[in-house]
């Protein structure tokens, strides 16, 4: 594993990490990215505009 | 600035860093600050045109080592102290739409050679107390920015949850002949089986006993090492074999990338010796309880501190080892 730091130019740093064997990318397995499994403006269950299939089920 | 206050009800240190309002949000790719700088296009946070693994000091930290002392002075009942520390971000891959689930198993394994690198070198600023490692990932989750990346936090204080982990160890510790409490749980969840998602040689992969998520898992290391840096190279090996499996399972579970909150609990930097206490593990918090609908932390989880969870472990085990299996079927 080699570092590298560096000084970016407003006084923070950056430190790059580079391998013999880097490896990469292999999606054969993992699903497609950035796929909310639920959406993001998904009601809170306490709001008023929320299903009632919602309440039910936690209810239950 | 960042301010620490603290709450003499909770008798934990509360943060406040009002700069990170102006963090950039869900920015478009064209304009990720994550991906590396093209020759004549937008500069980003990183200054060139291709890189395997970096890491930069966050722009919008949550504590800087330069924080100033408070210019309040305490009273009884308001304790103030500078929030210094530091907060790092690390970037897995210059690929922009990839996740770590799609990371090969070298890839995984270099970043935990780069995580444990960094656990030594902010364990030793005097200012960190506590190197905090973990990914947020996905909308549900609050993320600003879509490039795989995860963060570094090194607290200036033993942040609460761990506190309270490194107790009930210690009481263990105490009351069982210098038996580490996490070495017993791990060996009970390989012993019983029912609630194991995946094993190597040296990490188990399982759903706890009591976990507070429906889908959550802990990656423990079946050997007493206290953080990631102590591992040995087999074990870093073994390590990202495990975490490959568990992440990509995740997303099999319902065909999609399942977003969730992946923590690293090690020992305190702060100069005590934590032998047989601090034990090496990896926790994930999905906050899915079914492929459309989210757990919230609502009135008796945050109010009360009391969890109420849909699905069984045993259940939740079951249901991951099976996304597993088809994931990774027997060659």
């Amino acid at each position: 594993m080699e570092k590298e730091r560096l000084a970016k130019d407003d006084g923070r740093y950056i430190i790059f990490y580079t391998f013999e064997q880097p490896g990469g990318v292999d999606p054969t397995r993992a699903a497609t990215p950035r796929t909310p499994a639920a959406p993001a403006d998904q009601p809170a269950s306490t709001s008023p505009t929320v299903p009632l299939e919602h309440e039910t089920e936690r209810d239950r | 600035m960042s301010q620490l206050r603290w709450d003499p009800v909770m008798r934990e240190w509360v943060t406040y860093a009002p700069q990170r309002q102006d963090r950039t949000f869900l920015p478009p790719a064209a304009y990720c600050p994550l991906c590396p700088t093209k020759p004549g296009g937008i500069p980003t946070e990183v200054p060139r045109a291709a890189y395997q693994i970096a890491v930069f000091e966050n722009r919008f930290p949550s504590y800087t080592l330069s924080a100033p002392l408070p210019e309040q002075p305490d009273t009884p009942l308001e304790r103030f102290a500078p929030g210094r520390g530091i907060c790092e971000v690390v970037l897995y891959t210059d690929q922009h739409n990839a996740t770590l689930a799609q990371m090969d198993v070298r890839r995984i394994r270099n970043l935990i050679d780069v995580w444990a690198d960094r656990y030594t070198d902010l364990g030793a600023l005097p200012d960190v107390r506590y190197v905090f490692i973990f990914e947020n990932k996905g909308e549900a989750i609050g993320v600003t920015l879509h490039h795989p990346h995860g963060q570094i936090y090194g607290y200036p204080f033993i942040p609460p949850k761990a506190a309270r982990e490194l107790e009930s160890a210690q009481a263990y510790h105490a009351a069982h002949d210098g038996a580490c409490l996490h070495c017993a749980l791990v060996e009970d969840e390989l012993r019983d089986a029912r609630r194991l998602v995946a094993e190597g040689d040296h990490f188990a992969a399982f759903v706890p006993f009591s976990a507070h998520f429906p889908y959550e898992v802990h990656i423990s290391a079946r050997r007493c090492v206290p953080s990631i840096a102590a591992l040995s190279p087999e074990e870093r090996a073994d390590l990202a074999r495990v975490l490959k499996r568990v992440l990509v399972g995740y997303d099999a579970l319902w065909g999609s990338s399942l977003p969730y909150m992946m923590i690293m609990h090690q020992a305190p930097t702060d100069g005590a010796s934590y032998d047989g206490i601090a034990h090496f593990h990896i926790a994930f918090y999905p906050p899915n309880r079914t492929a459309t609908k989210l757990k919230y932390l609502a009135g008796s989880e945050t109010g009360a501190g009391a969890f109420i969870v849909d699905v069984m472990p045993e259940d939740a085990a079951r249901q991951l080892r099976a996304a597993i299996a088809a994931a990774f079927p027997p060659a």
